[in-house]
């Protein structure tokens, strides 16, 4: 008796499956005292609702049959735009990388327009003589004139 | 005819081989659903989700394992997941109840008194405790079947069907104390 009590304490502060199932298989399946705790087969049972008492179930067919039917139009329905919300994703990913490649492209084919930019004039030829080169950027202004003068 | 044979026609598209299934299986089914949710139409709702699903995954079955097996994993699921749902929105209902704590007590309190015993202990139950106990009263599964069913080990069976028959038998004790004292 006070070997079962010891039990059924371990069993209840340390509530760690493989625990209990050890102490379950190395005494309480076995002690008649700890097998009287537990409710019998016939106890169970008699709690339970048994197969010959859930009444007449012949409506439930009918009901599957319908749902089944249901079901297959869905997948039917739904079969077809399913490839065509892969493929307009595929789609949409293509115009996506072209939209980048684009914008990238035409970004880097443009002039650069930020201010203080390197601007470069290599030589400049007067009547196929080297010339001597001015440049003039009138102030709040973007624009650039460039004076070209013979070499004398 | 075998479950698998009855298995290899419906993949085959025969709808009279599923008829088959449905009139095998209904009645076990409707008993486990019966017993784990407690009312008929949500039981019947269960049963029916079951074998819809069961129909559109034979194809994932294994024909070397047990069908009865897979059937109630997959209904035994379907009817913890009606109790999760229930269960969020007894907790809604319960928060909302506070505010009118006075009268819905009073309704409460009949409404368990009027359920029936059997009903009354087994919602003292967790649903997987229910699960356990249903598979083995009724079905005369071992730890290791309701295991395989439940994706469980055979521990965890055994410890929850402990905690299920200690429960019960507390329940119907103490019921049988109180009857007594009139």
């Amino acid at each position: 008796m006070f070997r079962c009590r010891m039990v059924n304490f371990l069993f209840s502060i340390f509530p760690l499956k493989i625990w209990q199932d050890f102490l379950l298989r190395k005494h309480i399946q076995d002690c008649s005292c700890c097998q009287e705790n537990l409710a019998s087969l016939e106890e169970a049972k008699s709690l339970l609702i048994q197969e010959g008492e859930v009444g007449d179930l012949e409506g439930l067919w009918p009901k599957v049959k319908v749902q089944l039917a249901e079901e297959e139009r869905k997948e039917k329905y739904f079969r077809l735009p399913r490839w065509g919300w892969a493929v307009g994703a595929a789609g949409l990913l293509v115009a996506i990388i072209l939209g980048v490649w684009l914008f990238w492209s035409a970004r880097l084919g443009k002039p650069s327009e930020e201010p203080g930019s390197p601007f470069q004039i290599k030589y400049i030829r007067v009547h196929d003589k080297p010339a001597r080169a001015y440049l003039f950027q009138p102030q709040d202004s973007n624009m650039i004139i460039i004076w070209a003068e013979e070499n004398i | 005819m075998s479950d698998q044979q009855l298995i290899s026609s419906c993949l085959d598209g025969e709808v009279e081989a599923f008829k088959e299934m449905v009139d095998r299986y209904k009645t076990r089914a409707m008993a486990l659903a019966l017993n784990m949710l407690g009312n008929r139409e949500d039981a019947e709702d269960a049963c029916q989700e079951t074998f819809i699903r069961v129909y559109f995954n034979l194809n994932k079955f294994d024909l070397q394992s047990s069908f009865r097996n897979w059937f109630y994993t997959i209904l035994s699921n379907r009817c913890l997941d009606v109790l999760r749902k229930r269960r969020r929105f007894f907790s809604f209902f319960k928060k909302m109840k506070a505010e009118y704590s006075n009268k819905s007590s009073v309704q409460s309190s009949l409404s368990s008194e009027s359920q029936p015993l059997g009903k009354n202990i087994l919602q003292g139950l967790s649903p997987k405790e229910r699960v356990v106990l249903c598979l083995w009263a009724s079905e005369g599964y071992s730890s290791v079947e309701i295991g395989r069913v439940m994706k469980c080990s055979p521990s965890t069976a055994r410890v929850l069907l402990y905690k299920a028959r200690k429960k019960i038998k507390y329940k119907l004790e103490k019921e049988h104390v109180s009857l007594s004292n009139g």
